[in-house]
């Protein structure tokens, strides 16, 4: 084969690590291996750790590929790893999806250091999911060879990436995962040891990797760094023992019974009669197979029913939703069928932002995901009633975002709508401006009645 | 010398060494704990197995 010689777009989260960097050239993904790692790459290799990894899927497979970069002359290899349908970030996961990401990192932890290799670190953005439920570890170059003796470097970041909002989340209630949000670092140690309640102090693993982790860096972070490398030695059997240690609390985690959200349990609620929902079941698959989209949106998608229906394995389905419970219920099912869903958090009226470095280290969504097809249903009522966002607004951004639309049509005198709050929004919410406000950005391909109810199932297509 | 783009942290390093430190003699009293378990064990089964 003869070399690629194309001018790369390094990827703009790619940049801290010296080790290399992501850069994108005609489409394709590929991953820089820098000079300065060819020694922990080879062995990565050449220890069977590449390989026992790639058996069971927890590290993403990769081949070796000839690349010509013109400006880089530290460049050792390039590679091309397999490409993931999505990339997703930690603040858009469930509690369920933060502590799969947090025992893959365990666990890979631990394969390395059986193969005389470690990690560099403990980012949460190094994991990712594949077909939805299965966490995979996407960062190649954060292994490096063992010197025994040495502590964890990434320790840290592991306790502040998963342990303290994993924490949080179990003793407090999983809104506290939205901490994440607010900084690129997890959630930071003293603002977690800061927040947990006073008896976690008690509890061993909270008290050594939070509370006492934290008034210790905070104790050393004013000492002057000495220069030597005597600052914690720890052999090897003592690391793997706290690895285990790690990872038996992470397993004993769970949610805080007592979180309670307004859409957990919403199928539980009675919208449709069983004709209804089947009929409604029916109509969604038979307008998906029209439009036959490879990347769909659903969302308010709650626990994901919808989603899991028009999911196979050429066409993946984004199933979004602001409840982190909903969220958590629909990881769950999709873990257990191994759907090519993928369960996120997300707020269509307060969408993830492109955030960090120059605002394009951690994209927004629509710059990571380019559906062919948004469903919405039953949700429109929400947005334009309860947010008091105009129906021009959302086919406004609904058609910047994917060319197609099956959205629910609730009408008026549905006992949901009339229990919702008396704002501006409902005073005009009628099919005649819902109407109006959609056919402004699109044309109306279909038009089905659910059968046993008023509500209306529609297809649209974007005008150019 | 590893390149790290993240600052591991000297109060973190020995806090961590002394957190598997103090793991680590316990799974070495869990580890002997079991074997000296197992050793009682096979004897109270011996007889049972003749």
């Amino acid at each position: 084969m003869s070399p690629i010689k194309i001018e790369p777009q390094n990827h703009p989260a790619s940049f801290r690590d010296p080790s290399g960097y992501i850069f994108e050239s005609e489409g394709v993904l590929y991953r820089n291996i820098n000079a300065i790692c060819a020694d922990d790459y080879n062995f990565l290799l050449s220890s069977g750790l590449a390989q026992t990894l790639f058996a069971n899927y927890s590290l993403v497979p990769h081949d070796e590929v000839e690349f010509i970069q013109q400006n880089n002359s530290n460049s050792y290899k390039v590679i091309q790893p397999q490409r993931l349908p999505l990339i997703s970030y930690p603040y858009e996961w469930c509690f369920g999806q933060l502590k799969d990401a947090a025992l893959l990192t365990l666990n890979v932890l631990k394969v390395a250091l059986d193969h005389g290799m470690i990690l560099k670190d403990a980012s949460a953005f190094n994991v990712q999911f594949r077909n939805g439920g299965n966490p995979i570890f996407i960062d190649t170059l954060s292994f490096t060879i063992y010197k025994e003796g040495q502590t964890w470097a990434g320790y840290k970041q592991f306790c502040e990436h998963f342990l303290a909002p994993l924490s949080l989340g179990s003793f407090l209630g999983v809104e506290y995962l939205s901490l994440w949000k607010s900084s690129l670092d997890g959630v930071s140690l003293p603002m977690a040891s800061q927040l947990l309640p006073w008896y976690t102090n008690l509890l061993p693993s909270t008290f050594m990797h939070i509370h006492l982790h934290s008034k210790t860096v905070e104790f050393y972070s004013s000492k002057r760094k000495p220069q030597t490398e005597k600052e914690g030695k720890i052999s090897k059997r003592n690391l793997v023992a706290m690895v285990d240690q790690l990872s038996s609390f992470v397993t004993g985690l769970n949610i805080n019974k007592k979180t309670k959200t307004q859409w957990q349990d919403y199928d539980k609620e009675t919208h449709y009669s069983e004709k209804s929902r089947n009929n409604k079941a029916t109509l969604v698959k038979e307008l998906v197979a029209q439009v036959a989209p490879r990347a769909v949106w659903d969302i308010g998608a709650n626990d994901g029913f919808f989603s899991r229906l028009i999911a196979d394995e050429r066409r993946h389905v984004l199933s979004l939703d602001i409840d982190p419970l909903a969220v958590e219920k629909n990881y769950g099912y999709v873990k257990e069928i191994n759907s090519n869903v993928y369960p996120l958090i997300f707020a269509l009226t307060n969408p993830t932002p492109s955030i960090g470095w120059a605002n394009k280290e951690r994209e927004k969504l629509t710059n990571r995901s380019k559906p062919d097809l948004i469903m919405a249903l039953a949700l429109i009522h929400h947005i334009v009633i309860t947010h008091n966002v105009p129906f021009i607004e959302v086919a406004k951004y609904f058609s910047s975002i994917a060319e197609w639309l099956i959205i629910e049509f609730v009408p008026a005198d549905d006992d949901k709508i009339l229990s919702l709050p008396n704002t501006a929004g409902k005073r005009t919410y009628n099919r005649e401006n819902f109407d109006r406000g959609l056919l402004h950005y699109y044309k109306l391909i279909a038009d089905h009645k659910i059968e046993g109810s008023d509500r209306r199932l529609l297809l649209l297509r974007k005008t150019v | 010398m590893i390149l790290l783009y993240l600052d591991p942290g000297i109060g973190s390093a020995i806090i961590q060494a002394i957190i598997a430190g103090t793991i680590g003699v316990f799974y070495t009293i869990k580890l002997y704990g079991a074997r000296i378990k197992s050793l009682f064990k096979r004897k109270k089964d011996e007889p049972n197995k003749n």
